[in-house]
């Protein structure tokens, strides 16, 4: 949540659009990205 | 028969050299018993050189069974009663004994440093039937002539106990915790699964195991955030110059977008023209962490290679002895000799004659000491025999470094030159070396990279030809690489210069880490996490570092051997007795774990056919053929099936095929070169070959 702030405050970008962002970033860890992905399909349903 | 001096040196090429330098006539005998080389020497009286072949003596358990723990009770033994494939160290030991009836005097001539007074206390004690109170020592830091013909001279006289106490201590307590530990694991994971796999740590590894995890779980937790830069091309005299804007990072999007909206386009002026000037000091002589870091940042070698190198160049008396931890050069190496020595060489001729001509040679040294070497050097011989690439690198690094510690400081120039552009500022920065110094005799290692500004005026207006906003994100920590790890090995205190590089060399062989740029492998962490949960004092890097301190004072005369080893056991005891308690629980999780380990052996990649299951090495019951199946197999989904070599090993690349991108293998078979097999039938290559 505190590193969406950031993103927020970066781009103004949305919950979801964030959370695509995240699953695809290179640099992100793969923990992060499973958590993403995961919430993404949470959220989807 | 007349008697003589016994000389022991730590390995068969040490042997030669010192036999060399000590004869009258630099020819000695050279005799092979039992394919055991010796040297018979005449100098001011008869002397015989024998070598060891590293330790030849070790720690076991004392009651020799392998299937309990804890174990207290240890003792010395010859390597060739503990170690598979040591038979030959029989032969070594035999030959020593015997030449040890004719010899009237001893004298220890391994490497002085704690494992050579160790190996020539352990030969003097047990294979020369109790000569190590009488013994001398030879102290020396290269195999010269001179210097070895001054350490026979000048012998200690007696044995280093101090270094060969430490070294004694540092082995037993490496061996229980390394013997305990190890054999903890590998019962608890056995007697919950049925199954055998070794699971091995050790004192230092424990806590190294424990750093990269942290890292690990780090990079594995990383959230990037992003940010923007902006730079400007400015064009200054036909010429384009990267120009960055006055604030490195800007944290919006739409701040970076109203940067750039200012200034495309428009006229720019050269604000203001900062230089200054520094001096870059030469750097420090090699320490043994110094080598090993510069030659992964150069070459890409890993610590334990340069080490090896290293020792091969020591051996040759090309370098002197590398596991130093000292920063300095002192006098009596005799500078000049070495520099004339080395112009010889056409690649340093020029380099060294220009030394030799300064008033005064004083080599810029660091603080770090050893109370047994000074830091690395050339010794001023040249090659022998055409070295390999390798060893000359180090070579080339170890010269260029002893040169460049004796010059001036370089002088360069720093030029800042602020842009303003419609209210905003833009930084073009230059660098020149204006006095190379140290730097030339350092040339294709030393980083200079130099951004050359024409000659401009404050108040001159310049064209930007394009402004750019570019995309970045913050990075996960960096992974460690072997060399990286050494250093923070080194900077939390543990583990030796000697044995550094070593324990990282074991957990890559134990499967707990991988690749160049480390991670951890999920056995790695399995064990990691085990350890830390049911036993945290084992990989804790406090405890290990205080039990460096302890064994550094044992060095010094300020700690007893049996206190140290008594407080390694206190601490050990409650840890395995903990264990114990818990061994059901630990053996599950660890099973699982070498379980889950076996599996990702053996997973190739994802199913091309049916797209969610994994392709996998697996074993027919029926045929006992190894073939390459997909998990959906299992749940009846897919049906799809590759063969494979029956013979040799098979695994994983962990890569593509260049020219279908399915995953590849790693085929080895005896008597053929290694080679990556793809399994794809319909692959291009193997269409284009048939």
């Amino acid at each position: 949540m505190e590193k969406y702030e950031v993103w927020k405050k970066a781009l103004d970008i949305s919950w979801k659009d964030y959370l695509r962002e995240v699953a695809k970033n290179a640099y992100a860890g793969s923990l992060v990205k499973e958590v993403a992905e995961q919430l993404m399909k949470s959220e989807g349903e | 028969m007349e008697k003589y001096a016994l000389i022991i040196t730590e390995k068969p090429e040490a042997a030669r050299r010192i036999a060399q330098a000590l004869d009258k006539e630099g020819k000695p005998e050279e005799v092979k018993e039992k394919e055991v080389p010796y040297f018979h020497v005449l100098r001011d009286k008869r002397l015989v050189v024998v070598p060891a072949l590293g330790h030849l003596y070790t720690v076991i358990h004392e009651r020799g069974k392998r299937n309990y723990y804890p174990v207290f009770s240890f003792k010395w033994v010859p390597r060739y009663l503990a170690e598979r494939g040591s038979k030959n160290i029989r032969a070594w030991i035999e030959v020593i004994s015997e030449l040890a009836v004719g010899a009237e005097e001893f004298i220890n001539a391994c490497d002085y440093d704690l494992e050579g007074s160790l190996i020539g206390y352990s030969i003097l004690k047990y294979a020369c039937k109790g000569k190590e109170n009488i013994a001398k020592r030879m102290k020396f830091s290269t195999l010269m002539k001179s210097e070895l013909e001054k350490a026979y001279d000048e012998l200690l006289p007696h044995l280093d106990f101090g270094l060969i106490e430490a070294g004694k201590t540092r082995h037993e307590v490496d061996w229980l915790y390394g013997v305990n530990l190890s054999r903890a694991l590998t019962l608890a994971a056995k007697r919950w699964s049925g199954r055998y796999a070794t699971l091995s740590t050790g004192r230092v590894q424990g806590p190294t195991l424990k750093f990269l995890v942290e890292r690990e779980k780090a990079i594995q937790c990383f959230v990037p955030t992003p940010y923007w830069s902006i730079k400007a091309e400015a064009e200054i005299k036909g010429s384009i110059y990267e120009a960055g804007y006055e604030r490195e990072k800007i944290e919006r999007k739409a701040e970076a977008d109203a940067v750039l909206r200012a200034c495309e386009g428009k006229t720019a002026e050269i604000k203001k023209i900062e230089m200054k000037k520094f001096r870059q000091m030469p750097p420090f002589p090699f320490d043994v962490g110094s080598l090993q870091a510069e030659a992964y940042r150069l070459f890409g070698y890993t610590p334990r290679g340069t080490l090896n190198i290293a020792e091969r160049l020591y051996l040759e008396a090309l370098i002197s002895y590398p596991r130093t931890s000292s920063q300095k050069l002192p006098p009596v190496i005799n500078y000049k000799a070495i520099l004339t020595a080395l112009s010889k060489d056409r690649n340093y001729k020029d380099l060294a004659l220009g030394l030799l001509k300064k008033t005064e040679l004083k080599p810029l040294e660091g603080k770090k000491t050893d109370p047994a070497h000074p830091a690395v050097y050339p010794t001023g011989n040249l090659p022998e025999r055409a070295l390999s690439e390798p060893e000359r690198k180090i070579f080339d690094l170890v010269v260029r470094r002893f040169m460049a510690v004796f010059g001036d400081p370089a002088v360069k120039q720093s030029m800042r030159v602020s842009i303003q552009v419609n209210g905003h500022l833009f930084y073009l920065r230059g660098r020149q070396v204006l006095e190379a110094g140290w730097l030339r005799f350092y040339e294709p290692y030393a980083k200079t990279e130099e951004v050359l500004l024409p000659p401009i005026k404050e108040g001159e207006t310049i064209r930007l030809k394009r402004v750019i906003r570019e995309d970045k994100f913050t990075n996960p920590p960096p992974r460690y690489n072997p060399s990286s790890l050494v250093k923070k090995m080194e900077e939390r205190g543990i583990g030796t210069k000697a044995t550094r590089a070593d324990i990282v060399e074991t957990l890559y062989s134990r499967g707990y880490i991988a690749e160049k740029r480390i991670f951890v492998t999920s056995l790695g962490f399995d064990v990691a996490e085990t350890l830390g949960k049911y036993c945290p004092t084992v990989v804790s890097v406090e405890l290990t570092r205080d039990l460096e301190e302890k064994m550094e004072q044992i060095q010094n005369n300020e700690a007893k051997r049996v206190n140290v080893l008594v407080e390694a056991v206190d601490r050990l005891k409650p840890t395995l007795e903990r264990f114990k308690t818990r061994e059901t629980v630990i053996g599950e999780a660890l099973s699982a774990a070498i379980k889950r380990a076996r599996m990702e052996e053996r997973i190739i990649g994802q199913c091309p056919d049916c797209g969610t299951g994994q392709l996998m090495i697996l074993y027919s019951r029926k045929t006992g053929k190894r073939f390459i199946g997909c998990t959906n197999y299992f749940k009846g989904k897919c049906k799809t099936s590759f063969p494979l070599p029956q013979r040799g090993t098979v695994k994983p690349a962990r890569r593509s095929c260049r020219a279908c991108e399915w995953p590849l293998l790693d085929v080895r078979m005896k008597g053929r070169r290694p080679w990556a097999l793809c399994f794809n039938p319909n692959c291009p290559l193997k269409e284009k070959k048939s």
